[in-house]
């Protein structure tokens, strides 16, 4: 059965009896080269892509960090207001650091 | 390769500096109504609260005698002294420096802006010790400190009104107080 569909097959092969020209064997040969190369170029491409993006990433992480407090001692303050049932209005701080 | 990595460049650069403007203080929204060419008069009177010792307010405008009365109950201070007082005639900001407890001083910054005929906001209020001249000296390559206000707030204020502005620690038997009236003009 396959032998005699290999044999229908190669009578009517339209290229039977042709060869290839020289023209034709250097660019098949070159596509094949390229094919060849093209997954190397693809990973290097994703190589500094990958690079570029986490160079921003960083450039943009210590930008954001929070600067160093000007005053290592400087606890959190805490700031309530309140009016006093004769109507004056109070703003007071609560600070753990507070002098005179 | 080179075609797509220029504008995916710029789309990672885009948000940082839009993020930039988002981070940067705002500053107070522009009205209407300018305070440029009007100025506000302002009544500062700076008051030392203590939870012992005697009363000491002898020659404390009236509206800043009420607002220590109104506040004795409220506040664990039994007893007010008398520091300083002054009057501080302002366009947009300014300061004016009152003596505190010797040789204590203090600049009183302010900066407003009317919000309407009979209200204004005070957008900085800050009470910050004048560093008194005279002290150790710093080392070498040492910078001084900073100075750090004991009071830094915000907040609106009635013409004819007087709040009682202050600082102390949770508990503790001493506290700055700030009486300041937004005088009428007149």
């Amino acid at each position: 059965m396959n032998d005699e569909l290999i044999s229908l097959l190669r009578q009517h092969d339209p290229a039977s009896g042709k060869a290839l020209t020289e023209f034709d064997r250097t660019r098949i040969l070159h596509r094949a080269q390229e094919a060849r190369r093209t997954p190397h170029r693809r990973w290097l491409a994703s190589f500094a892509l990958a690079a570029v993006v986490i160079f921003v990433a960083a450039i943009a992480v210590f930008r954001h960090e929070p600067p160093a407090p000007a005053h290592v001692q400087t606890a959190r303050q805490r700031q309530i207001q309140y009016a006093t049932p004769g109507g004056t209005r109070i703003v007071w701080t609560l600070d753990p650091n507070f002098h005179m | 390769m080179k075609r797509l990595l220029l504008p995916l460049l710029l789309l990672i650069a885009v948000p940082l500096f839009a993020s930039d403007v988002e981070t940067t203080p705002a500053p107070p929204a522009p009205i209407a109504t300018s305070s440029s060419g009007h100025t506000q008069l302002f009544q500062v009177v700076l008051v030392r609260g203590a939870t012992s010792g005697a009363e000491e307010l002898v020659g404390i405008p009236k509206n800043a005698e009420k607002a220590i009365r109104d506040i004795h109950d409220f506040l664990p201070f039994k007893s007010y002294k008398l520091l300083d007082s002054g009057l501080l005639r302002i366009d947009d900001s300014g300061k004016i420096r009152l003596d505190g407890v010797p040789p204590q001083q203090y600049d009183i910054d302010v900066a407003w802006r009317p919000v309407s005929a009979n209200k204004l906001t005070i957008w900085n209020f800050q009470v910050v010790p004048v560093r008194i001249p005279g002290g150790v000296p710093l080392g070498k390559g040492i910078a001084p400190q900073a100075d750090r206000p004991v009071i830094d707030t915000s907040f609106t204020i009635d013409v004819g009104e007087t709040i009682v502005v202050g600082s102390s620690k949770l508990g503790g038997d001493v506290a700055l107080v700030v009486l300041f009236t937004a005088l009428p003009n007149r």
